[in-house]
């Protein structure tokens, strides 16, 4: 990953970088977790946090925004959009979702270039 | 005066933005039951609408608009931000709708749950 600490646009390498250690860190935190009201909170914060700091240390080219979602898995629909103005050349987005018996988790990564 | 003056251009009014989003979101959802047909447009006329009015605004910001629309259900739903920008430039809001004491008021039996996160990053 320090060989992307210099690089100036989200899409690209950087992108499928990020991707792998979003999927990996949503798998460990959600796998073999049943939803529960009081600690959903704190889990959410830790993904978050722990998502976040891993993007920092690695490149300092970006503002970035972590925004993750934690459902109980029920019989509801959900609809999620995202509409972003910025420079489509440096700045990019990445959504990725985790799935597991009990729990969805959805986490959105957005890159504003500095 | 013209440093004042500067100032105001170049930062983003917190409740400008609230305004805008309440409004955004009431127009489109007011007094609809959840149908999975119609949601995607929904959605996406709120997203459209609050982009275009952050960008009428005129200042030197990047935005990003996120919006949930979740069927009422009984399910649980936790959602979380966390940032890495310039806190005193840089802003959110997260408006969760409806509010409950507008439901109680209107006695509707709210069908859908509406959570819109607008970010505005400061390009200067």
């Amino acid at each position: 990953m320090d060989q992307y600490a210099n690089v100036v646009s989200f899409n690209g390498p950087l992108k499928n970088e990020v991707q792998k250690f979003v999927q990996s860190t949503l798998q460990r935190e959600l796998d073999k977790l049943t939803y529960d009201h009081n600690e959903a909170q704190v889990k959410s914060n830790k993904i978050c946090d722990s998502i976040l700091k891993q993007l920092t240390t690695h490149n300092k080219n970006f503002k970035f925004i972590v925004n993750c979602l934690l459902m109980q898995k029920a019989e509801c629909g959900l609809n999620i959009s995202g509409s972003c103005y910025w420079d489509n050349d440096t700045d990019g987005s990445l959504t990725i979702k985790h799935e597991t018996e009990a729990i969805i988790g959805i986490v959105n990564v957005f890159a504003c270039a500095l | 005066m013209e440093e004042n003056q500067n100032l105001e251009e170049n930062t983003y009014s917190q409740e400008e933005v609230d305004r805008i989003t309440q409004e955004s979101i009431e127009s489109v959802l007011k007094e609809v039951q959840y149908d999975e047909s119609k949601v995607q447009g929904w959605i996406n006329a709120i997203c459209e609408k609050v982009t275009q009015q952050l960008i009428e605004l005129g200042k030197p910001y990047k935005y990003i608009v996120h919006c949930m629309i979740m069927q009422r259900n009984g399910a649980g739903a936790f959602v979380t931000t966390s940032q890495w920008w310039d806190t005193v430039a840089d802003g959110q809001i997260i408006i969760s709708w409806p509010k409950d004491k507008q439901a109680k008021q209107e006695q509707q039996k709210n069908t859908l749950h509406c959570i819109c996160s607008v970010f505005a990053v400061s390009m200067i």
